[in-house]
């Protein structure tokens, strides 16, 4: 038994190849199954929870293109991000507080400006402190340094001071009003708030003529000090805690952001879609297989016992169908969603859940007009001589299914597989597009954000989740495609 | 032919109910029955070839499936002869009689070992044999359903020995082969070594060489004339070819319309075929000498056979028959005997 459905499936396969419809069915699909096997591997635990939180994505660039459009002349600043933990800095004592002063270069090099600047601190636990101070000047390539474009002081609660995770930013009024103070002509083009509101325009760039702002390309000096003052007389203990506690926190960088991130750009959370589309495939090909599966064993048993043993086994079976075909499916879709939504809103499961009652819902509605096939196959097959003769030698109905009826189906049935994977997919990005959304980042659910959030000259954001989407169903129509040549010559050449 | 019959059929009957009317469907009113097999008997003697004959459409191989048991009779007892061998197997089930009704439904294991005993010959051996399935994969099943054979290699022997019974040699070369790969007259050689390969003592053939070509037909029969005499097993021998059935057969049923209407030894009822209905099927088998092809013949029989739906009253054979009579309309003619061992059921012998 073994050993002839290898060989079947081995015909099947040189079949598939012998078409260059199959060949590029078969190459599509052993890439789509290769690049899911590689991102399951990567897959990070807690990916889908960081994907919907939305403090990992801030210091990420929001809405804006891939890396690679400045090769075709977009304006592109690149994304600066540095790692302050393995970053040198000078140490020093004034007063009561330890210093730790980092400079960094920032090199600008294009026609635009960043979206802004930020300081991210993960994880800072100090204890027998009084405050920590962060603060943050930038020396321009004109030579004019800007002080405190960012400050932040954060005061002990109790002798102690706790971070669990922040994002600064800079007081915009603040660093308006500093700017306005070092170049008091940028009032002439712009209003204060104006300034506050676009302060990467202003900070980076340089008034040209009388009305315009470009960007001065050119080294930054960023200098970073973080203070921490000690209520006591500061020994060496106290500074190498503080240095340790800084090398050691879980997240500390200073970052310029972009205006173009990645391999395919951002959305409007900075949330990289290339890291969305990678995670999504096997989501996508877990919806397209799955789906076709269990919709395909399902009809296929449901259509043998219907056509089998007929009478009111087949009556039942058949007027199920017809109630179930009758159901309208979407609205029904739309209501369970809303229903799991509510009933799971807040566990941390619910994204899981909710794609797979989506799923079942599909295999439950799905699987009714292959039955009906299946049991007009079944019909004729049933009647053939053969049958008898196996019925006279003794053989079971069971016998009967699987050594005779099934076999003549399969191949009718691996293309119908085929065919419904691509089904799947697609209608769970329909689904996505109306809102019924799991928070999982399929690509039915980028395309749906894109639809909310998103503006029509985001095309890094419609484009490749679609394309994604019309790779993985041309895949499995090709391989459909190729099987049928297999199913119309009865495997003539078996 | 003194010897013990393995097969007697008594008061056999099949009809299908018919509702085609709302109320037969709710069962208001009565529902119509087709009569496929309307109380037919006869039995088969050990090691004997009968056939029956009939045109299409008249029971015969209705009556075939059910000694198969493919099918259930309405009513009527069919017993068949266990063979020593099966009646030690069916003792512990409690089935101790000489003689088995094989109409009856029996739990799962008894079935089983029952069909071993009776096995088939199709019609149509390009349909009944699965395309799919290689010759080793069709002639082993049988073998694999019933637990015959420890392994592989064992069960292989046994097709092998099978093939050869049936003169495809050399047997090796037909295992790997898919049925379109053989001609119609080898593919009836697999089908009987599949019958055979169960040892069976009664074999039912359903118009086995009625689909194959003239010239293979003659090797085909006497392929199974072969078989008889080595294995001494009998056939039920279904067909609608006169000529065949003078070749092969030891005794003949003439059925029309689910019911014997002649039966006897062969020759008696070749050479002096009694029934109208006989004696116009005999009419009926074209004339070979071409000098008398433009002789007209005299066909003795008119119209179309009736519906088993609607079977005429009295002898189902009135409405057709040339010589019918007032009584033929109004009562139905048993089967008699009118000399030893030929029975005929027609009013005009009645009075010998």
């Amino acid at each position: 038994m073994m050993e002839r459905l290898k060989s079947f499936l081995n015909a099947i396969k040189t079949e598939i190849w012998s078409q260059p419809s199959g060949k590029a069915a078969l190459t599509l699909l052993a890439l789509l199954i290769v690049l899911s096997i590689i991102s399951v591997a990567m897959l990070p635990q807690n990916f889908v929870t960081v994907w919907n939180d939305p403090k990992p994505w801030g210091i990420k660039p929001k809405n804006v293109p891939p890396q690679w459009v400045k090769f075709f002349g977009a304006p592109c600043v690149q994304h600066y991000e540095v790692d302050l933990r393995s970053s040198r800095y000078a140490l020093g004592i004034r007063g009561n507080e330890v210093l730790l002063s980092y400079t960094l270069t920032y090199e600008l090099n294009g026609d635009g400006f960043p979206q802004g600047i930020a300081v991210k601190i993960d994880g800072l636990h100090l204890t027998g402190t009084q405050s920590v101070r962060i603060a943050l000047n930038i020396t321009r390539p004109d030579g004019v340094t800007v002080p405190a474009v960012l400050t932040h002081l954060v005061t002990a609660i109790n002798g102690s001071i706790s971070i669990e995770s922040a994002v600064l930013n800079p007081d915009i009024m603040k660093l308006a009003t500093t700017l306005v103070a070092l170049y008091p002509q940028l009032l002439s083009v712009a209003s204060l708030n104006d300034i506050a509101m676009n302060y990467p325009k202003y900070l980076f760039g340089v008034l040209t003529n009388a009305s315009n702002v470009s960007p001065l390309n050119g080294a930054y000096k960023v200098e970073l000090l973080v203070a921490v003052a000690i209520p006591r007389v500061i020994s060496v203990a106290d500074v190498n805690t503080i240095a340790s506690t800084v090398r050691n926190l879980r997240d500390f960088r200073f970052i310029v952001i972009g205006t173009c991130y990645g391999v395919l750009g951002t959305d409007y959370r900075g949330r990289d879609i290339g890291l969305a589309l990678f995670f999504g495939l096997p989501i996508a090909l877990l919806i397209g297989i799955g789906t076709a599966v269990f919709t395909t064993l399902i009809g296929l048993f449901a259509g043998l016992v219907s056509g089998y043993y007929g009478g009111i086994v087949d009556e039942v079976i058949q007027r199920f169908i017809d109630v179930l075909g009758s159901i309208p499916l979407l609205p029904i879709l739309i209501l369970i969603a809303v229903a799991v939504q509510q009933a799971y809103g807040a566990s941390p499961y619910k994204p899981i859940i909710m794609l797979l009652v989506i799923l079942g819902t599909l295999v439950v509605f799905g699987w009714g007009g292959l039955a009906i096939v299946v049991r007009s196959m079944t019909l004729s097959i049933k009647s053939e001589a053969y049958i008898e003769a196996a019925k006279v030698t003794g053989a079971s109905n069971w016998w009967i299914m699987i050594k005779h009826i099934i076999p003549q189906l399969l191949p009718y049935i691996a293309a119908q597989m085929v065919y419904s994977a691509p089904t799947a997919i697609l209608t769970e990005a329909g689904l996505s597009i109306l809102g019924i959304q799991h928070g999982l980042p399929t690509w039915g659910g980028i395309l749906a954000d894109a639809r909310v959030y998103g503006n029509i000259s985001y095309w890094w954001w419609i484009f490749p989740p679609g394309i994604a989407i019309s790779i993985t169903s041309l895949t499995f129509v090709l391989l459909g495609l190729s099987l049928e040549k297999v199913v119309e010559p009865r495997l003539g050449k078996v | 032919m003194v010897s013990e019959n393995i097969l007697i059929v008594e008061n056999l009957k099949k009809y299908y109910e018919l509702r085609s009317s709302l109320l037969q469907v709710l069962g208001l009113s009565p529902p119509l029955y087709l009569k496929a097999v309307d109380d037919i008997g006869f039995s088969v003697a050990k090691g004997e070839i009968f056939c029956l004959v009939g045109e299409s459409g008249c029971g015969k191989t209705t009556t075939g499936k059910i000694i198969v048991r493919l099918l259930e009779p309405t009513s009527g007892k069919i017993l068949y002869k266990l063979s020593a061998e099966t009646r030690k197997v069916l003792e512990p089930y409690g089935y101790t009689e000489e003689y088995i009704d094989i109409g009856k439904k029996y739990p799962k294991d008894v079935d089983k070992v029952l069909r071993r005993e009776i096995q088939m010959i199709f019609q149509d051996p390009y349909s009944s044999l699965n395309p799919r399935m290689r010759i080793r994969d069709i002639l082993e099943e049988p073998l694999v359903i019933q637990g015959i054979g420890k392994d592989r290699t064992e069960r292989l022997e046994i097709i092998l020995r099978a093939l050869t019974e049936v003169k495809l040699v050399p047997p090796q070369e037909f295992l790997d082969r898919y049925p379109h790969m053989l001609s119609g007259g080898q593919r009836q050689r697999i089908a009987i070594a599949r019958a055979l390969i169960l040892k069976p003592n009664l074999i039912v053939a359903d118009e086995p060489v009625s689909m194959l070509d003239v010239s293979i037909r003659v090797e085909v029969l006497q392929l199974m004339l072969d078989i008889r005499k080595s294995r001494g097993i009998s056939y039920i021998f279904i067909t609608h070819d006169l000529a065949v059935a003078s070749y092969i057969c030891d005794r003949m049923a003439v059925m029309y319309l689910g019911k014997i209407v002649e039966s006897g030894d062969i020759t008696k009822v070749i050479d002096n075929p009694m029934h109208p209905y006989t004696r116009a099927l005999m009419e009926a088998v074209p004339e070979p000498n071409p000098s008398n092809r433009l002789s007209l013949r005299k066909v003795g029989i008119i119209g179309e056979v009736p519906s088993a739906v609607n079977v005429p009253p009295g002898c189902r054979f009135h409405p057709r028959c040339p010589f019918a009579m007032d009584v033929c309309r109004k009562k139905e003619p048993p089967l008699v005997e009118v000399e030893k061992g030929h029975n005929v059921a027609c009013w005009l012998h009645m009075k010998k």
